[in-house]
């Protein structure tokens, strides 16, 4: 049953709700996103105040051939693939284990959203103390607990340990919310399903690969889409734990345009790797709506 | 399938829950545990290899010198450079308003818009959501100083007010989609009954959909809060005062200018910092996971 | 009828006339008033004051007493807000304000910034408007004048400055039979590989090196000073050839990390309080850090080490790195005018310079001998080296004799006058940890550093 569309006090009530949110978006979102795009095109440079001719380019070219772009983007390819993978991967395991009922799965239910309720900052700053290559846990545990290592290790001071290191506060945070998804996801698949299966034959492995993949499909776009948004988008770890080093090999696209912005002071420069940012982030986007064709963008049973 | 794979298989489905119930366990807590632990110890005792794992003693006196009370035992530094910490507990108070204030101009706001992109046909309703949902999709270090610019122009540095648009700006487009989403999954013949009755879309909206939007509500709302929090690139950037720093912001300034030193306190102050939105989760866990299950059941 | 009307009228008509010619009279009287009289003093002069987070409640002490003495001195309010932010975000908060024309009258200026702020027209040469500012100059130290004198003119007074220096740990020294602590380079590497050796530390030396420490450079170009030698020539070129000091230095880092395995790896993620803890447990056995952290390390309440750490003169030549913070006033006061140049001035000199606190006609460098003996805080000032209470308070940590012999070889890193110098800053860190790590060889390292030194130098114009 359909209804007349477009009644007069129908439109009345869809513009009055719609308006405001959509009107206070656009002062507090969108202007700004198309003020850092224009600036992309200009020059702005603090050691030329006033002067703000458009360079059309020159700032996207100053960017891809700057000392940190090639580092920059590759290590947030890395990290965001990463993060997803991860993310995608734990979060699967975990959501199938409290998915079944046994004891204490009540409790664990509860336990598994802590870290999705502390705050990035805090989490940043307490995974540093963890981290710390002179007096830090994570040393101690796997020097003197379970000994692994003879001495404390640099994690935040080696390039082959940096990068893994801000990966883990990135994955810690975002399991809840896709065990969450997950789960929500497995309740919305009907048992006549997997029960009609069972009698054909099918095990375990079977069963989750024909049955419950294909149905999670709007979920899982929507966990691949917002886990890459989050790692493309990533700052905090990369700010308090590492600056960037060492070397450049914690050097994302995120924390290059801070450095461009405040420390190179060229808004130009950081507006132009902004834009890359949300070009890649588009890119990905478009990528997973390619792969995983569902009927429309998180908008179930429409 | 013979009773005996059939028992191997319900050993190893035994086997891998146990294993993975200790793995989540120790992955969520381990690092909280830690932070408690150590705001419970004194600063120059975790300067050692090993830290002590289990302190016998309780030691407060990091919470003491939150709640005003003289400089505790410290290493390096001088009293003065501490003077941060203490605004700790003024900074959770005030993220606890830029919060609840998000949430309650999402619920104002949010709630007529979701419900109208949900049920009230019309024309390009389609490419406003999309547009709602858009603006989260990009960097937010882009828009820093374009936002700090417009902040600057309403006269509103240094104020929570505006700490709370720019939050609410950041909040809305996700606490729009879930409430879309859970009014879509309502099913509409109830609603149909009442327009029938002669309701207009506005009783339809107060008397029917959203008493039995409850959990949805409650969701988004935690959502809406969460994102609030948690945020602290523009907290710390838009206003730095005592009167209008946020727990986020707080804790910014605490690691630089602390973090270099005088961990134990350090790890109070986070401890503090966390309490809210914990709890928050904790109490609310039922609704946060109805929510999200309705809005996606058929 | 007629006549009472007439003569009402006549009547209103005078005291109409008279009511306007007094108007006019009064108007005049009060045109020649405004023409000759001494314009209105403000009621009000409100100053702000931006800095980062460092004992602010010492600051907020200063700015009372000099709204106490304004008001004494002038007849005038004063009143000075206090902005502060952590030091880590002091920068990017700072650029933000100056977009948004946020208020700032007075800001901390670090010489790492100083030439980019001035060029952006967000600081000022005080000089210009404030002539007596130079009556400073002879009781600054000269590297102090020389970091904060722009185009021939002075910036500010000082806040904190301070000297890279070389500490050592005495009893380490003792246990491993070495007299003297070492007199080159390649001694102080002779020396490590000993206490290597006798087992009293595994990587004897540590750097506060993580990317962004604001030491960075000043630490690791003081080992290129103490060369006697300096790491840009004249014209701004960066020397890296064979025999230049950075050169040099980069070789004796790369052999003390990956040679001799002398140098501690984790430097690259430390910060000073970092190496600082490190040497108070132990772990260290050297400490190249500002003086100003020598308090914390020899203080017998939280340190194992306090008495061991003894400071000698720079390897070599003993010259040394020296640095300035100091106060500035913003292009925003000297834009509202005379009063809030005043004002704005008033705050400077109370904070970095000398002020006549009590009213007993004395003046005295109020703020910077509460630096000093409160914080531990080195300031720019040469006579307050004299000053007693000083000297008692801080040789309770420091030999205060040897401290300023050290301060008085320091020498200002010219490199920081340079519009790309922030810019180049990240690039080199990025080599010095490759080079740390073995992942590029000196000759590469100084290659790509000088690549973009050149490079940045091109785009600056």
């Amino acid at each position: 049953m359909s209804e007349s569309s477009g009644t007069p006090s129908d439109n009345r009530f869809g513009l009055l709700s719609i308006l405001p949110t959509v009107g206070f978006l656009t002062v507090l979102s969108t202007a700004p996103l198309l003020y850092a795009f224009a600036l992309s095109f200009q020059k702005y440079k603090l050691t030329s105040p006033g002067q703000h001719p458009f360079i059309f380019l020159d700032n996207y070219a100053k960017v891809v051939d700057s000392y940190h772009f090639e580092a920059a983007i590759t290590n947030t390819l890395v990290f965001t693939v990463g993060a997803v993978v991860f993310v995608f991967v734990i979060s699967l395991i975990f959501s199938l284990a409290l998915n079944e009922k046994f004891r204490g799965s009540g409790w664990l239910r509860i336990l598994i959203l802590v870290p999705w309720a502390i705050p990035e900052m805090a989490s940043a700053l307490v995974w540093r103390w963890i981290y710390d290559s002179h007096f830090g846990v994570l040393n101690a545990m796997l020097v003197y607990v379970i000994p692994v290592f003879d001495s404390y290790q640099s994690w935040l001071g080696s390039p082959a340990y940096a990068m893994p290191a801000i990966l883990v506060p990135q994955i810690w945070k975002e399991i809840p919310l896709c065990v969450l998804l997950f789960l929500t996801g497995y309740s919305t698949i009907p048992q006549s399903l997997y029960e009609a299966a069972k009698i054909d034959g099918a095990n375990a492995f079977a069963r989750f690969r024909r049955i419950t993949i294909p149905m999670l499909k709007p979920i899982i776009q929507i966990i691949l889409v917002y886990e890459t948004i989050m790692g493309i988008a990533s700052f905090a770890y990369v700010y308090i734990l590492t600056g960037g080093g060492p070397g450049d090999s914690t050097t994302t696209l995120s924390w290059y345009t801070y450095m461009a912005s405040f420390s190179f002071a060229d808004f130009g420069q950081g507006a132009a790797i902004a834009v890359i940012m949300s070009i890649i982030s588009l890119i990905f986007i478009a990528l997973y709506f390619r792969l995983i064709p569902t009927r429309r963008f998180g908008a179930v049973g429409v | 399938m013979s009773i005996n794979s059939m028992r191997q298989g319900e050993a190893l489905k035994k086997t891998a829950l146990f294993v993975i119930s200790i793995l989540i366990i120790v992955f969520t807590l381990s690092p909280i545990v830690w932070m408690v632990i150590c705001s419970f110890i004194p600063d120059p005792e975790l300067y050692q290899t090993p830290p002590p794992f289990f302190p016998t003693k309780l030691y407060i006196g990091n919470y003491q010198f939150l709640w005003g009370k003289e400089a505790v035992e410290l290493t390096g530094g001088t009293p003065g450079v501490f003077a941060q910490a203490r605004d700790m507990l003024t900074s959770v108070g005030n993220s606890l308003i830029v919060g609840i204030s998000v949430t309650a101009i999402c619920l104002i706001f949010g709630v007529f818009s979701a419900y109208s992109f949900a049920r009230v046909p019309m024309r390009g309703s389609g490419k406003l959501l999309f547009y709602v949902f858009f603006s989260r999709l990009l960097p937010q270090v882009a828009i820093l100083v374009p936002i700090y610019v417009i902040i600057q122009a309403l006269n509103l540095l240094n104020t929570l007010l505006a700490i709370i648009l720019v939050h609410t700006a950041f909040a809305v487009p996700f606490f729009v989609w879930v409430l879309f989403v859970y009014f879509k999954s309502i099913p509409q013949s109830i609603e149909d009954a009442a327009r029938i009755d002669g309701c207009s879309r506005f009783q339809q909206l107060r008397k029917i959909t959203l008493p039995i939007s409850k959990p949805g509500l409650i969701a988004a709302s935690i959502f809406a809060f969460m994102t609030s929090y948690n945020e602290f690139l523009f907290a710390s950037t838009l206003s730095n005062t005592i009167v209008s720093r946020t727990a986020s912001a707080t804790l910014t300034a605490v690691a630089q200018g602390m973090g270099r030193y005088s961990v134990a306190l350090f790890m109070a102050c986070d401890v503090v910092a966390i309490l809210p939105p914990l709890a928050l989760v904790l109490i609310f866990r039922k609704q946060v996971m109805e929510g999200l299950v309705t809005a996606f059941r058929r | 009828m007629t006549e009472q009307k007439e003569i009402s009228r006549r009547s209103y008509l005078k005291y109409a006339g008279a009511a306007v010619g007094a108007a006019v009279v009064a108007a005049a009287g009060y045109g020649i008033y405004q023409m000759t009289a001494p314009p209105p003093k403000p009621s009000k002069v409100v100053v702000d004051l931006t800095l980062w987070a460092y004992d602010v409640p010492l600051v907020r002490g200063s700015a009372d007493i000099i709204q106490d003495v304004y008001k004494r001195d002038k007849g005038i309010d004063l009143q000075v807000n206090i902005t502060d932010v952590p030091y880590d975000a002091y920068k990017s908060s700072v650029v933000s304000r100056m977009q948004a024309n946020t208020k700032t009258d007075v800001l901390y200026v670090e010489d790492n910034w100083m030439s980019i702020w001035d060029k952006a027209g967000w600081i000022v040469p005080i000089e210009d408007y404030k002539p007596e500012i130079r009556d400073y100059i002879p009781e600054l130290v000269p590297a102090v004048r020389e970091a904060m004198t722009l185009h021939d003119k002075l910036y500010g007074l000082p806040y904190y400055c301070d000297n890279i220096i070389f500490m050592y740990n005495k009893a380490h020294y003792d246990r491993t039979g070495i007299d003297e602590p070492p007199k080159t380079w390649d001694e102080l590497t002779q020396h490590c590989v000993q206490l290597k050796q006798k087992g009293v530390s595994d990587r004897p030396l540590g750097f506060a090196w993580k990317r962004g420490e604001w030491t960075f450079e000043d630490v690791l170009f003081s080992i290129v000073y103490s060369r006697g030698k300096k790491p840009i020539d004249e014209q701004g070129n960066l020397l890296v050839g064979s025999g230049s000091g950075l050169r040099d230095t980069l070789q004796w880092i790369a052999d003390a990390a990956l040679k001799y395995a002398i140098l501690d790896p984790k430097s690259v993620e430390l910060v000073c309080e970092n190496v600082q803890d490190a040497c108070k447990a132990e772990q260290y056995s050297y400490s190249i850090l500002p003086s100003y952290f020598i308090a914390a390390i020899n203080d017998p309440a939280t340190s194992k080490v306090a008495g061991q750490m003894k400071i000698a003169m720079m390897p070599e030549r003993g010259d040394t790195v020296g640095f300035m913070r100091m106060d500035s006033m913003s292009m925003m006061a000297v834009k509202a005018g005379k009063d809030q140049i005043d004002g704005a001035y008033a705050l400077i000199e109370m904070l970095g310079g000398k002020v006549d606190v009590d009213g007993d006609g004395k003046k005295e460098y109020y703020t910077a001998k509460q630096w000093a003996i409160k914080d531990g805080l080195p300031f720019g000032i040469q006579p307050l080296f004299q000053d007693p209470e000083i000297i008692s308070a801080w040789s309770k940590w420091v030999d205060v004799e040897a401290l300023g012999q050290q301060a008085a070889k320091s020498v200002f890193f010219e490199a920081k006058k340079y519009l790309w110098w922030e810019d180049w800053r990240p690039a080199f860190e990025t080599e010095v940890h490759k080079l740390i790590a073995g992942q590029v060889s000196v000759d590469d390292a100084l290659t790509n550093v000088e690549a973009e030194w050149n490079k940045l130098k091109a785009e600056a114009g």
